[in-house]
C-alpha cells in the first residue's frame, strides 16, 4: 500500500520539474505546421496582377459554401487579373469555412491558398466576411512566404 | 405504322418512320450518340464527324446524322472503332481549342466539356503553339464571338440562314483559318441573334448583355413566360441566390414560341433588377419621400375616394400585369370605388375595334391560334409589323413559307420585312385599310379556291380604322371560306387578359385612356390613378407630361421608379410577377403561369395585395389569401377561363378552348 502511494507521488514529482508542454499564449507562440490551412489569400503573379480570374471555381467546390465571387471584365486601361475576367467581389465568410482547403485544390490558377494565420477572432459577425481588401496579398514578394508550405 | 423501318442499333431492335435519321432513331432508342452540328431545327450537315458510328456492310464510319435508316441496317454505336473515331475527333476539336472554360460563360452546360469527359482521350498529342485569335469580338449589339473556342459545327450560321432569314453570319476563310465572322460593315444585329447563344455548342457565341452572369451551375431555373410581347414565349428564368435575375433562356413550347427567343424579350428581365421602386413614398413639396405602408395606404385611399365620388377620377391600369392582379384592380375600381373611368391603355382606338379579336369574330372568323399558322395554306397578315409587335410568331409564318409553301398575303400601311416572304404584297393609306382588305376579299373570292387560311390581324389597326374594317372582315371572311381562322396580335403581354378581364371604361359613360387623357388637359379629371406606367407608353411625351402636369394628384403603383414623367403624390411599389407569380393571357388567349422566381425586394408588396389593402381601407373589405385563390376567382368570373384549374397549368399553360374541345370529344 504504502509502495504504491510512493511510486504514485513519484510520478507527480517528476511531472513538476519536467518543462511544461504549455505555453504562455498569446505571449508565446508555438510554430505552425508548414501544412497548415489557415486564413486564406489570394495571390498575385509577378508582375502584380492578380492570380484570381473570377471563375468562381473555389465556391463550387466549396462544401461549407461560404465563398462568393462575382467576375466582372478587364478592360486594358483597368487591367485587375491576365485575360478576359476577374474577381470584381470576392468573400469567404470565415465563420462558415472549415478550412479544408478544396478551393485550393481546385483554383486553376492558383490564386487562393490557405497560410498559417490562425488568429481570426474578432467581435463582430459582419467582420468575419473577408472581402477581396483583406484576402488579397499586397506584394507579389508575399506569394513566396505563403507559398512555401506548397513545396 | 405498317410501313415502318426495322434496324437494330447496339443489339436493340428498333423501329422508326422511314426516312428518320440515324441519330433521331437512337435517341428514340435512348442511345447516346454525341453530336455538335447536329441540330433537331436545323438541315444536317454532317460538319462536325462526331456522331461517327459503324454500320455492318459500309466500309468506313458513317456520320448518323446525315444517314437515314434503312430496313434491316445493324448499326454499332459504342464499339472500339467507333470510340477510337471519337477519341480522334475530339482531339481534334480541342486542337486549338483555349480550354478557358473557367472563364467561359458556357462551361457547365457545355457540350464539348461533357463529351470530351465522357468520350474524350485525356491528353493531346499536339505539341505546337495553339491558333490565337483577338477576343472577344463584339460581332453585334448582343453577341460577343470567341474565334479560339469555336468549332465549326455552323448551326449560328444555319440558323441565320434556314430559321431568321438574317444572313448576317458567314464561314470565312479555310482550313486552318477557318473562322465565322459577320461581313466588313455589318453588324450581327438581327433581332433572332441571341437564339444563336443558345445553338453555339461550346462558349464561342455568348451574350454580351449577360457577359459574365455567374457560372452555369449556380443559377437555379424557375418557369416563366416573357413579358415583351401578347406571343407568350416561354422562357427559363435564371436567377442567382434567389435574389437576381442573370438569365432568360428558352423553353420550348410550341403553341407560343416554337423553342425560339427574340433579343428584346430575352434580354428584357432588366425591370427586375434596375430602377425600382422599394418604398412607399409620398410627395411634400416638390420632393417624394419614404413613408411607412399606411401613411401611404391612407393618402391613396383618401385621393381616391375624394375624387371618384367628385367623378374627377381617372383609372388605368398596365397590361404588364397578370390576370390576378388586372382582377384584383378592377374589383377595387368596380366594387370598392364604382368607377367607371377604367381602361388598360390610353392609346386612341375606335371602340368597336377596342378588341380586335372580338372585332374579327364578329366578322364571322374562327378564332385561331399560333399553332394554326403552321397548318395554313395561305396566310393573310393584315395591319401588323410583326418584326416588330410581335418577332418570335414572324419566325412561324416564315417557317410556314419556307416549309410549307404557305402564300403569304401582306396587308400593310408601310413596307415591312415580311413583304419578302410575300406572294403578294397590298398597301394601304392609314384609315383606309377597309377598302384593302375589302378589294383584296374580291379578288380572292374571284380567283381562288378555299384553302386553310390564317388571317393576322394586328391591333394597331383600332388606332387608325374605323368600324368599316368589321365589314371588310366579314367579306373576307366570307371569301376564304369556312376554314379561316383569324389570330390577333395584341400589344402587350396581358392585353387578352385586361380585355377579358374587362379592364374596359364601363359602357355606360365611362372614359377610355385616351379620354381621360383629353380630360385631363380639360380640367375635367382631376386624378389618375396609374397602376404601372405601361399604359402611357409610347404617346407622345410632351402631351402626356402636360396632361399629367395638370392633374391634381396621381396615385402611382407599379415597380419602376422614374416611369412617370411627372413625379406622382403616392407612389406605392409593387412586386414583379417574377417575385409573386400568376397568369398571363397569350395573344390567342393561353393561359400561362409564371412561377416565382426570386425572393420580393424591398418593402415592395404584390399588386393585388396592395389593391385588396385599399378595398380595405375604403370601406369594402377583400381579404385574398394567395395568387392561386384569385385565380380561381378569376376562371369563375371571367368569360371563357371557366374549367381551367390552377394545378392543372403546369409549366406550358392551357387553352381554355381546347380544353373545352377536349372535355366535349
Amino acid at each position: 500500500m504504502f509502495v504504491e502511494f510512493v511510486k504514485g507521488l513519484g510520478i507527480t514529482l517528476k511531472q513538476v520539474f519536467r518543462k511544461p508542454t504549455t505555453v504562455n499564449y498569446p505571449e508565446v507562440k508555438r510554430p505552425v505546421s508548414a501544412r497548415a490551412r489557415w486564413r486564406h489569400k489570394l495571390l498575385r503573379h509577378e508582375d502584380g496582377l492578380e492570380r484570381c480570374i473570377g471563375c468562381s471555381l473555389c465556391a463550387g467546390a466549396c462544401p461549407a459554401r461560404c465563398i462568393e465571387v462575382i467576375a466582372a471584365d478587364n478592360t486594358d486601361d483597368d487591367r485587375k487579373s491576365p485575360g478576359e475576367r476577374y474577381a470584381a467581389v470576392y468573400e469567404i465568410n470565415m465563420l462558415r469555412c472549415i478550412f479544408c482547403g478544396y478551393c485550393e485544390d481546385a483554383c486553376p490558377t492558383g490564386a487562393i491558398v490557405l497560410g498559417p494565420d490562425f488568429e481570426l477572432a474578432d467581435f463582430e459577425r459582419s467582420s468575419f466576411i473577408y472581402g477581396k481588401e483583406r484576402l488579397l496579398v499586397d506584394a507579389p514578394g508575399e506569394v513566396a512566404r505563403v507559398k512555401k508550405r506548397l513545396e | 405504322m405498317a410501313d415502318l423501318v426495322t434496324l437494330t442499333i447496339d443489339g436493340r431492335t428498333v423501329q422508326v418512320e422511314p426516312g428518320t435519321l440515324l441519330v433521331e432513331a437512337a435517341a428514340q432508342a435512348g442511345i447516346l450518340i454525341p453530336v455538335y452540328c447536329y441540330h433537331p431545327k436545323l438541315a444536317p450537315v454532317g460538319a462536325c464527324r462526331m456522331c461517327l458510328v459503324e454500320i455492318e456492310g459500309m466500309p468506313k464510319l458513317v456520320a448518323s446524322c446525315t444517314t437515314p435508316v434503312k430496313e434491316g441496317m445493324v448499326v454499332h454505336t459504342n464499339n472500339a472503332r467507333v470510340e477510337k473515331a471519337r477519341r480522334g475527333m475530339l482531339e481534334f476539336l480541342l486542337v486549338h481549342h483555349p480550354l478557358d472554360c473557367p472563364i467561359c460563360d458556357k462551361g457547365g452546360e457545355c457540350p464539348l466539356q461533357d463529351y470530351t469527359y465522357k468520350f474524350g482521350p485525356g491528353q493531346s498529342r499536339y505539341t505546337f503553339a495553339k491558333r490565337r485569335w483577338e477576343k472577344p469580338l463584339q460581332i453585334g449589339p448582343n453577341i460577343l464571338l470567341d474565334r479560339e473556342r469555336c468549332i465549326m459545327c455552323f448551326r449560328c450560321v444555319r440558323f441565320c440562314q434556314e430559321i431568321s432569314g438574317h444572313e448576317q453570319l458567314g464561314v470565312f476563310e479555310r482550313g486552318n483559318g477557318q473562322e465565322i465572322g459577320v461581313h466588313p460593315d455589318q453588324p450581327f444585329d438581327s433581332q433572332f441573334a441571341g437564339n444563336t447563344i443558345e445553338l453555339c455548342p461550346v462558349g464561342a457565341l455568348t451574350g454580351a448583355p449577360t457577359r459574365f452572369f455567374g457560372r452555369t451551375w449556380e443559377v437555379a431555373h424557375s418557369p416563366g413566360v416573357c413579358t415583351g410581347c401578347a406571343a407568350g414565349c416561354n422562357i427559363r428564368v435564371d436567377t442567382r441566390d434567389g435574389s437576381e435575375v442573370v438569365r432568360y433562356w428558352s423553353r420550348e413550347n410550341r403553341h407560343t414560341d416554337d423553342g425560339w427567343l427574340c433579343d428584346a424579350g430575352r434580354f428584357g428581365f432588366g425591370f427586375v433588377n434596375e430602377r425600382r421602386l422599394l418604398e412607399p413614398k409620398l410627395k411634400s413639396g416638390e420632393e417624394l419621400t419614404n413613408a411607412t405602408w399606411q401613411q401611404a395606404l391612407v393618402r391613396a385611399a383618401a385621393t381616391l375616394s375624394e375624387h371618384s365620388k367628385a367623378g374627377t377620377l381617372g383609372i388605368m391600369a398596365s397590361p404588364a400585369m397578370t390576370n390576378e392582379n388586372l382582377y384584383a384592380i378592377a374589383k377595387l375600381a368596380r366594387e370598392a370605388l364604382g368607377e367607371k373611368n377604367l381602361d388598360h391603355s390610353a392609346r386612341k382606338r375606335d371602340a368597336a375595334l377596342a378588341d380586335i379579336a372580338r372585332a374579327g369574330r364578329e366578322a364571322g372568323f374562327a378564332a385561331g391560334t399560333l399553332v394554326d399558322i403552321d397548318a395554313a395554306a395561305r396566310i393573310i397578315t393584315i395591319g401588323v409589323d410583326l418584326s416588330r409587335e410581335q418577332p418570335v410568331t414572324e419566325l412561324r409564318v416564315k417557317k410556314a413559307v419556307r416549309q410549307n409553301g404557305a402564300a403569304l398575303i401582306s396587308v400593310h400601311g408601310s413596307d415591312v420585312e415580311l413583304d419578302g416572304y410575300a406572294a403578294a404584297k397590298v398597301r394601304y393609306e392609314p384609315g383606309k385599310a377597309a377598302a384593302a382588305v375589302e378589294a383584296l376579299a374580291k379578288q380572292i373570292a374571284e380567283r381562288d379556291e378555299p384553302s386553310p387560311s390564317v388571317v393576322v390581324l394586328g391591333s394597331r389597326l383600332a388606332e387608325t380604322e374605323d368600324a368599316s374594317l368589321i365589314a371588310a372582315l366579314s367579306a373576307l371572311a366570307r371569301s376564304l371560306g369556312e376554314q379561316a381562322r383569324l389570330v390577333a396580335v395584341l400589344p402587350s403581354c396581358n392585353s387578352r387578359g385586361a380585355l377579358d378581364l374587362g379592364i374596359l371604361p364601363a359602357p355606360d359613360g365611362g372614359l377610355s385612356g385616351a379620354q381621360m387623357l383629353q380630360a385631363a388637359r380639360d380640367g375635367r379629371i382631376k386624378a389618375l390613378f396609374l397602376a404601372g406606367a405601361e399604359p402611357l407608353l409610347d404617346l407622345d411625351a410632351d402631351l402626356v407630361k402636360d396632361a399629367l402636369g395638370r392633374l391634381e394628384a396621381i396615385v402611382y403603383m407599379g415597380w419602376a421608379a422614374d416611369s412617370l414623367p411627372v413625379s406622382p403624390d403616392v407612389a406605392l411599389p409593387c412586386l414583379t410577377v417574377l417575385e409573386t407569380g400568376g397568369t398571363f393571357s397569350n395573344t390567342d388567349g393561353r393561359i400561362q403561369r409564371v412561377f416565382r422566381a426570386i425572393r420580393p425586394r424591398g418593402r415592395a408588396k404584390p399588386v393585388w395585395q396592395i389593391a385588396a389593402d385599399l378595398a380595405q381601407a375604403l370601406g369594402n373589405p377583400w381579404l385574398p389569401a394567395s395568387v392561386e385563390e384569385i385565380f380561381e376567382q378569376v376562371t369563375r368570373e371571367a368569360d371563357g377561363y371557366a374549367g381551367v384549374e390552377w394545378g392543372r397549368l403546369g409549366v406550358n399553360g392551357i387553352h381554355p378552348r381546347a380544353l373545352a374541345e377536349q372535355r366535349q370529344g
